[in-house]
């Protein structure tokens, strides 16, 4: 269902292409995921930057072979926080651009789109890889504990 | 209606000529609509991934029905953004909707996500607040 406000009335096939400011109600929605994308970037970059200086402070502080094992996987897991970050307020600087700007909405749009699509991948991605690991990591402790 | 009727000529008066003036929507393009599907399929995904990651919570000693609500709430959120992204590319004529559905919900995923992390900040701080006053209580 269409929400009122939104686009043209139905039955309207506009041609594809072509130039589109997007209009007030339209800059809104825009705008308020813009500003949460930016504050969801500021955040995911501040914890990336917490993790990695604690997997370097375990790695330090400990010392030994377990220390520097925990504080080298602490300190890559910080990656995914703090890239995903940074194209989280990418996009939302994009966003935002679309709601500022005049006569480049579109291609705004579009630029925000790929960095919120390379936000997402960069998540979807490590969760994979996190639950492909986990499962692994459990069938190797399961047969431990069997054999 | 009788078929044999003869057409009236001021019938046509009745046609809602508004419907052809309306301003001008938006249909995008074939490498726009690549950029929207992309992020369609990944959206989707991360949808999945987060309904499954809920229900991984309700596994173990630490289950938590919160969790599971928050991370289902999330995924369906994703899903259905996922899916608006689809009829950008997929349908004519209602892109510019479309896209304002998917976006007001992943604002809304977003939105989530910050207001469990202030949470998650705030029983941290508290907590750390706890134990100083539990170890200024002990040496004094």
């Amino acid at each position: 269902m269409q929400p009122q406000g939104w686009g043209p009335q139905p039955g309207y096939a506009p041609a594809a292409g072509g130039s589109y400011e997007f209009n007030q109600l339209e800059n809104g929605v825009i705008g308020r995921l813009g500003g949460r994308a930016r504050t969801w970037g500021v955040c995911s970059i501040v914890i990336g930057a917490i993790m990695l200086i604690l997997g370097v402070v375990v790695m330090i502080a400990v010392g030994n072979d377990m220390g520097l094992a925990v504080g080298s996987v602490v300190a890559i897991a910080a990656l995914q926080p703090m890239v995903s970050g940074g194209f989280y307020l990418a996009a939302g600087t994009a966003f935002n651009n679309v709601v500022n700007t005049q006569g480049n909405d579109i291609p705004h749009m579009m630029d925000a789109m790929r960095k919120l699509t390379n936000a997402v991948r960069i998540e979807g991605i490590v969760a994979i890889v996190t639950i492909v690991a986990g499962v692994v990591l459990g069938a190797v402790v399961f047969a431990a504990s069997q054999g | 209606m009788n078929p044999y009727q003869p057409p009236n000529p001021y019938q046509q008066q009745q046609y809602p000529q508004q419907q052809y003036q309306q301003p001008p929507s938006y249909e995008f393009t074939e490498p726009e609509n690549s950029v929207i599907g992309s992020c369609a399929t990944w959206t989707m995904i991360l949808g999945v991934l987060e309904i499954l990651q809920g229900a991984s919570k309700m596994v173990g000693k630490n289950s938590s029905t919160l969790n599971l609500v928050v991370h289902v709430a999330m995924g369906v959120m994703l899903i259905v953004a996922s899916q608006s992204l689809r009829k950008v590319v997929t349908t004519q004529g209602l892109d510019v909707p479309h896209l304002m559905k998917a976006l007001d919900n992943f604002g809304q995923v977003l939105l989530i996500r910050i207001v469990l992390l202030i949470l998650a900040l705030v029983l941290v701080v508290v907590a750390v607040l706890a134990v100083l006053a539990f170890v200024a209580a002990l040496k004094s």
